[in-house]
């Protein structure tokens, strides 16, 4: 069934589609489907077209007072600290399904948490594996976190965001402010950027890590192995292998970075190897290799969040000659 | 009530976390102050809702009920608090109606060659004269992806109005990207002649 102009209007996908581009194929998508190529037009206008409000001036910074208030009557509200205790008790009989949810989110009462001198929180987002998570962090960014990842950032006194520490795969739609670097950290480089949309695929266990940048400027500096800092232009993807720390940038279709976010993706020849972490990170499974050699052999194609996992490994084994067993939560690869 | 990352914060800040009620006010304040904003020009008083409403939100903290859409549940409040303000201020004077008088969303008319060819400026100018209601259903779904459910539930109408109300905007816009059909036939005539 065709989904009618006002679904594709209001469907998020569709929206994340319609680039500045979009409207220079109007006349084919027309052709194809005048629906289509209809939602296309009143997308980008609603995209790209809209007005600032006049007086949009007020800084954050005039919030503080009411900010300060309210946390006042917050603690001051009735039965506050009783209340806290009894649910501190229960929080922590219930700890493993917060920590299932949103990991260490203000969960360890550690001193930094506590610290009145520095007067700054540490604020720690993590999604399990199987789950994705899509948060705003104070400043206005925009983050989308892929499985099993943890960002961990720290808000100074004056509420500004300097930087964050990511370990996995997230995209980050920062918004312009020239008076402020925002730095991404993640243990093998960093990355320095003004107003801009970019992927970074750092996991502590991949071969190699990514950053693919979507719109803007980024600056990839700290780079293990290297001196001289990296400048990224939108379509291009940087990318290191932590082993032998080789590092090169390529033009890519950005869309394919970011597929992950609509819960599927597209490998072009990859390892097994780092396949298997894929699925395991996107099905919270184990996959155990028998034979060493596996590891190596490469494999093209696509996967999809709906997919079964079943339905998945029938589709690798048709490219290359496997034997699964399945055992509880663990998957043994073998030679067929 | 799916328990996700929202629902956490959100008991944890009614339980009495201080953090998770820093959390709550750092991530959505501007955002409430930007639609709020869309109501009227008056900045004070859309500050005046804000801190009426996280003031209301750390006293009845308890009394507050569950949610697992932060968003949501703070849209819908401060929308209530601004209509409150407006009417105090005698700007709102319907008693029984929730509808605004307004909604600021307008859209750019000024185009480079290739939209004009396709008459973004005019569609531009339509999604502008559309009326307020309209403009705050588009805004609501387009902008913040929200449910038909709970844009309902936020403008305090029927769920059917809202597709009622969306399904009008849309045609009108969809009457204007038709027309060009026309043009090029009158265009093609012209050459004919």
């Amino acid at each position: 069934m065709k989904s009618t102009l006002i679904d594709r209007l209001f469907s998020r996908k569709f929206q994340e589609g319609v680039s500045k581009n979009s409207i220079q194929d109007y006349a084919r998508l027309k052709k194809e489907d005048k629906e289509n190529a209809w939602a296309t037009l009143i997308t980008y206008v609603l995209k790209f077209k809209r007005k600032e409000l006049e007086n949009n001036t007020v800084g954050s910074g005039d919030f503080s007072e009411i900010k300060e208030h309210s946390k006042e009557i917050f603690l001051n509200s009735p039965s506050g600290s009783s209340q806290f205790k009894k649910y501190s008790q229960v929080a922590a009989a219930a700890s493993v399904l917060l920590l299932f949810t949103i990991g260490g989110f203000l969960i360890g009462e550690s001193n930094l948490f506590t610290s009145k001198v520095s007067q700054s929180e540490y604020i720690e987002i993590k999604t399990p594996k199987g789950q994705q998570s899509e948060i705003s962090l104070p400043d206005g960014t925009f983050v989308a976190l892929n499985y099993d990842t943890r960002l961990h950032y720290k808000i100074d006194q004056n509420k500004k965001l300097q930087e964050v520490k990511l370990e996995g795969e997230a995209f980050f739609k920062v918004n312009k402010n020239k008076k402020r670097t925002f730095r991404v950290k993640t243990p093998d480089m960093n990355i320095n950027v003004l107003g801009t949309e970019f992927n970074v695929n750092a996991y502590k266990t991949n071969k190699n890590i990514e950053t693919t940048l979507i719109e803007g400027s980024i600056q990839i500096d700290h780079i293990l192995g290297h001196k001289e800092p990296v400048l990224l232009k939108p379509g291009q993807k940087w990318q290191l292998n932590k082993s032998n720390r080789k590092m090169n940038v390529k033009e890519v279709d950005t869309q394919i970075s970011t597929l992950w976010r609509n819960g599927e993706y597209y490998f072009e020849d990859i390892t097994l190897e780092d396949l298997a972490k894929t699925i395991e990170r996107a099905y919270n499974t184990t996959i155990i290799f028998e034979d060493e050699s596996l590891k190596n052999e490469r494999y093209s194609g696509s996967l999809y969040s709906d997919e079964t996992i079943d339905e998945l490994i029938e589709a690798i084994s048709l490219t290359i000659p496997i034997n699964v067993r399945k055992n509880n939560d663990e998957i043994w690869i073998d030679k067929r | 009530m799916e328990k996700n990352f929202d629902y956490e914060i959100w008991e944890r800040f009614r339980k009495g976390d201080e953090k998770s009620f820093s959390y709550i006010f750092d991530t959505y304040h501007l955002q409430l102050f930007e639609y709020g904003q869309r109501f009227t020009n008056d900045e004070h008083l859309v500050k005046d809702s804000i801190q009426d409403l996280f003031f209301e939100l750390a006293r009845k903290r308890q009394k507050l009920s569950p949610t697992n859409n932060i968003l949501f549940y703070l849209l819908k409040s401060i929308r209530q608090k601004i209509i409150v303000n407006l009417k105090k201020k005698g700007i709102i004077t319907r008693e029984e109606d929730h509808q605004v008088s307004e909604f600021r969303l307008s859209y750019s008319t000024e185009v480079d060659q290739q939209e004009k060819e396709l008459r973004l400026d005019q569609l531009a100018e339509a999604i502008n004269q559309l009326p307020p209601r309209q403009k705050e259903a588009i805004y609501l779904k387009f902008y913040k992806k929200l449910s038909n459910k709970e844009v309902s539930d936020i403008m305090q109408i029927n769920y059917q109005s809202v597709g009622n109300n969306l399904q009008k905007a849309i045609s009108k816009l969809k009457s204007i990207l038709n027309s060009d059909t026309d043009a090029v036939i009158l265009l093609l005539q012209n050459f004919i002649q």
